[in-house]
């Protein structure tokens, strides 16, 4: 009596879970917001539809199960929730895309460089957030983001700078890649062709950082497996050769060069288990660990994918502080609300697609595909050999999620991708903590470096040996050229079964939906090959 | 365990939600304050991303977007009569020797009655007046 009073006082008595059913919430704002950005009139469209189903559910009790009356009743404050967030974004005014519409001429820009200068056909790019604008001797703006192009940037993530030039309208490729439309979605407005760049006010500390892991990974590195390193330490894969980075993505393993939920995972279990092992208490281990991971996103350039494991590195981590229990799908779409609410047109980056579906997929279809490999492929062992069966299922379920994407966008899907990402996925880990080690003992003690980056040389030449020799390969990819929205909306339809078949179907049925599952990629994967000769 | 806590502080105050709407609201009232505040924190969260932080601009100094329009789409046109070194040095072709020449050319012989004159002025042949023209006026 006394333990459960106990028990009692310390857990919240507030529960999304059942007995009242609250989970979908964040599905429910996710969907609103994007309908809200995409096609306004679907946005209208769901808060009718969520307005029926709040006035049908006040007055029949039995019109939806008790558990969900909740979640029928407040469904209307999440839709119109979702679609006012789409709403405030899309009714933003941008004076520097008007200013820049206009094609005024020449204006001066002092701000910040937000991401590593990266090399184009003529030059270097990088985004700089704008701190003034300067038109015709006056200040005009201030805020906003700009990607600047000029002959030489050599600078870092951080270092403030002044640039003149000619600022204009992101035009779409040759291709009909939308390229503004990309943009946008790392807020930038304008491009600014620099006739003039200088340096102002010393260096950014977030620059100083990227040079001085250049210099440690370059202390018994080779400068393609640095390169490497670096783009897995920094997210920063602006110095790996083409040939390779190309290798790298025809191979199926280029999501171990983004920063990703495996590299914050990493890092937070370093970080967690050295102040465990030093006795730290959970109070005070969770937010340092937490700060840490932040920090590391920001000095990454807090690209979409690190946003996103960093939000749900920040729910795993605070959820014992505030005794809460650990619901993955929950803290997902809780994550997807989150940050689409900063960024609704996130929604166009590929990278967070990618990580979204590639999380998605391994929460829901991970269990199924595992059952399938043990009930086929490793049926002959008295006991399935579980590292290898969870390595599997994870990249064929990442793999089958994230499949539509990588079609419509790279226009070829890597198939041999299922087993580099055996040998990928177990070495990436080391190499990161690895390349984190070197990058820290190069600044602190140039010996130190060696032996790191030596063991790491010898990881990712193995990386590299893999990219390349599976790359080689006649079958390595399949070419899906012209994939169109309602394929790829056929495609997710299809994988419906497997994804609910845990909590829909008996343990004993997962095998048939999962074979069914990698069936229908096999038969859609055909049916774009076919449709485009 | 937190589950069982719940129903055991609804029934304690003895709400029964399905009996009346009342009741409903009363029973589900922390469920609704805190999807209230989720809610507003993102919106909040959304308005300030999208309006007030760095990453939106805004303007500091009104500038008529028209009338920048306008001086942009307006051509070159240099009155060779009344323009100093400076502005004659925007013709093309004309460097700072050329425009001292125009200037010393107007200020010993008078005021250009055409742009043809121009090819009076040494440095300035046929070819290069056919340059200026479209930029040149009296």
């Amino acid at each position: 009596m006394q333990q459960s009073e106990v028990r009692t006082a310390r857990e919240p008595k507030l529960n999304f879970n059942p007995p009242a059913r609250l989970d979908p919430w964040a599905i429910v704002l996710s969907v609103s917001i994007v309908a809200g950005t995409v096609a306004p009139s679907l946005a209208t469209a769901l808060i009718v539809a969520s307005l029926v189903v709040c006035a049908g559910s006040l007055l029949s009790k039995n019109l939806v199960p008790i558990g969900w009356r909740p979640m029928a009743v407040l469904m209307p404050l999440f839709t119109v929730a979702g679609a006012g967030i789409a709403y405030v974004h899309a009714t933003t005014a941008d004076p520097l895309a008007d200013l820049a519409a206009v094609e005024p001429g020449e204006v001066t820009i002092v701000g910040k460089i937000a991401s590593p200068p990266s090399p184009v056909s003529y030059g270097y790019t990088a985004d700089v957030r704008v701190e003034h604008l300067w038109f015709d001797g006056h200040e005009i703006l201030r805020g906003g983001g700009v990607e600047v192009f000029a002959g030489d940037l050599n600078l870092g993530v951080g270092d403030r700078i002044r640039v003149d030039g000619e600022i204009s309208l992101p035009e779409s490729t040759d291709d009909d890649f939308d390229y503004g439309r990309y943009l946008a979605t790392k807020r930038i407005s304008a491009l600014v062709y620099a006739t003039y760049v200088r340096p102002m006010g010393g260096k950014g500390w977030i620059g100083k950082v990227h040079r001085r892991t250049d210099v440690a990974l370059g202390y018994g590195l080779h400068p393609d497996e640095a390169a490497v390193v670096r783009g897995m330490v920094l997210g920063d894969r602006s110095l790996i050769p083409e040939d390779l980075d190309t290798a790298f993505q025809r191979s199926g393993i280029t999501h171990v060069l983004a920063i990703s939920g495996q590299h914050v995972a990493v890092l937070a279990a370093m970080i967690y288990f050295l102040l465990r092992a030093l006795a730290v208490p959970m109070m005070i281990r969770s937010p340092v660990t937490l700060g840490l991971i932040w920090l590391y996103i920001v000095v990454a350039g807090a690209p979409p994918s690190a946003l996103r494991a960093g939000v749900i590195a920040t729910f795993v981590l605070a959820a014992p502080i505030v005794n809460r229990q650990l619901a993955p799908l929950h803290f997902m779409t809780t994550m997807l609300a989150a940050v689409l609410a900063y960024n609704p047109l996130l929604i166009y980056s590929t990278g967070f697609q990618l990580s979204v579906a590639a999380v998605f997929g391994i929460l829901l279809l991970r269990k199924p595909m595992r059952s399938l490999l043990n009930s086929t492929l490793f049926r002959p062992f008295a006991k399935p050999p579980e590292t290898v069966s969870n390595l599997l299922a994870i990249s064929l379920s990442a793999q089958v999620a994230t499949a539509p994407i990588i079609a419509a966008t790279f226009d070829n899907v890597s198939v041999i991708g299922v087993l580099t990402n055996l040998i990928a996925v177990p070495i990436s880990g080391p190499i990161l903590t690895l390349g984190l080690l070197g990058a820290i003992a190069g600044n602190a003690a140039v010996f130190l470096a060696y032996p790191i980056n030596a063991c790491n040389g010898f990881l990712v030449t193995i990386l590299e040996y893999t990219a390349r020799g599976a790359s080689a390969m006649p079958f390595a990819t399949v070419a899906t050229p012209g994939i169109s929205l309602p394929l790829i909306g056929l495609f997710y339809l299809g994988c419906v079964p497997a994804a609910i078949s845990e909590a829909a179907f008996p343990e004993e049925r997962w095998p048939l939906w999962a074979a069914l599952l990698l069936a229908w990629t096999t038969a859609w994967l055909l049916l774009i090959g076919a449709t485009n000769g | 365990m937190a589950n069982t806590s719940f129903d055991t502080t609804t029934r304690r105050r003895n709400l029964d939600p399905q009996r009346s709407l009342l009741d409903f609201f009363r029973h589900y009232l922390p469920q609704i304050a805190v999807c209230t505040l989720v809610v507003t924190v993102l919106a909040g969260g959304a308005l300030y991303a999208s309006r007030v932080s760095e990453n939106a601009p805004r303007v500091v100094y009104s500038v008529s977007l028209e009338k920048v329009q306008q001086e942009v789409q307006q051509p070159l046109l240099v009155n060779i009569n009344t323009a100093d070194a400076e502005q004659l040095d925007e013709l093309p072709q004309v460097g700072p020797s050329t425009a001292e020449a125009i200037i010393q050319h107007r200020e010993m012989n008078g005021l250009f009655r055409t742009v043809s004159e121009l090819e009076e002025v040494p440095g300035i042949g046929p070819a290069t007046l056919e340059e200026i023209k479209p930029f040149a006026t009296v």
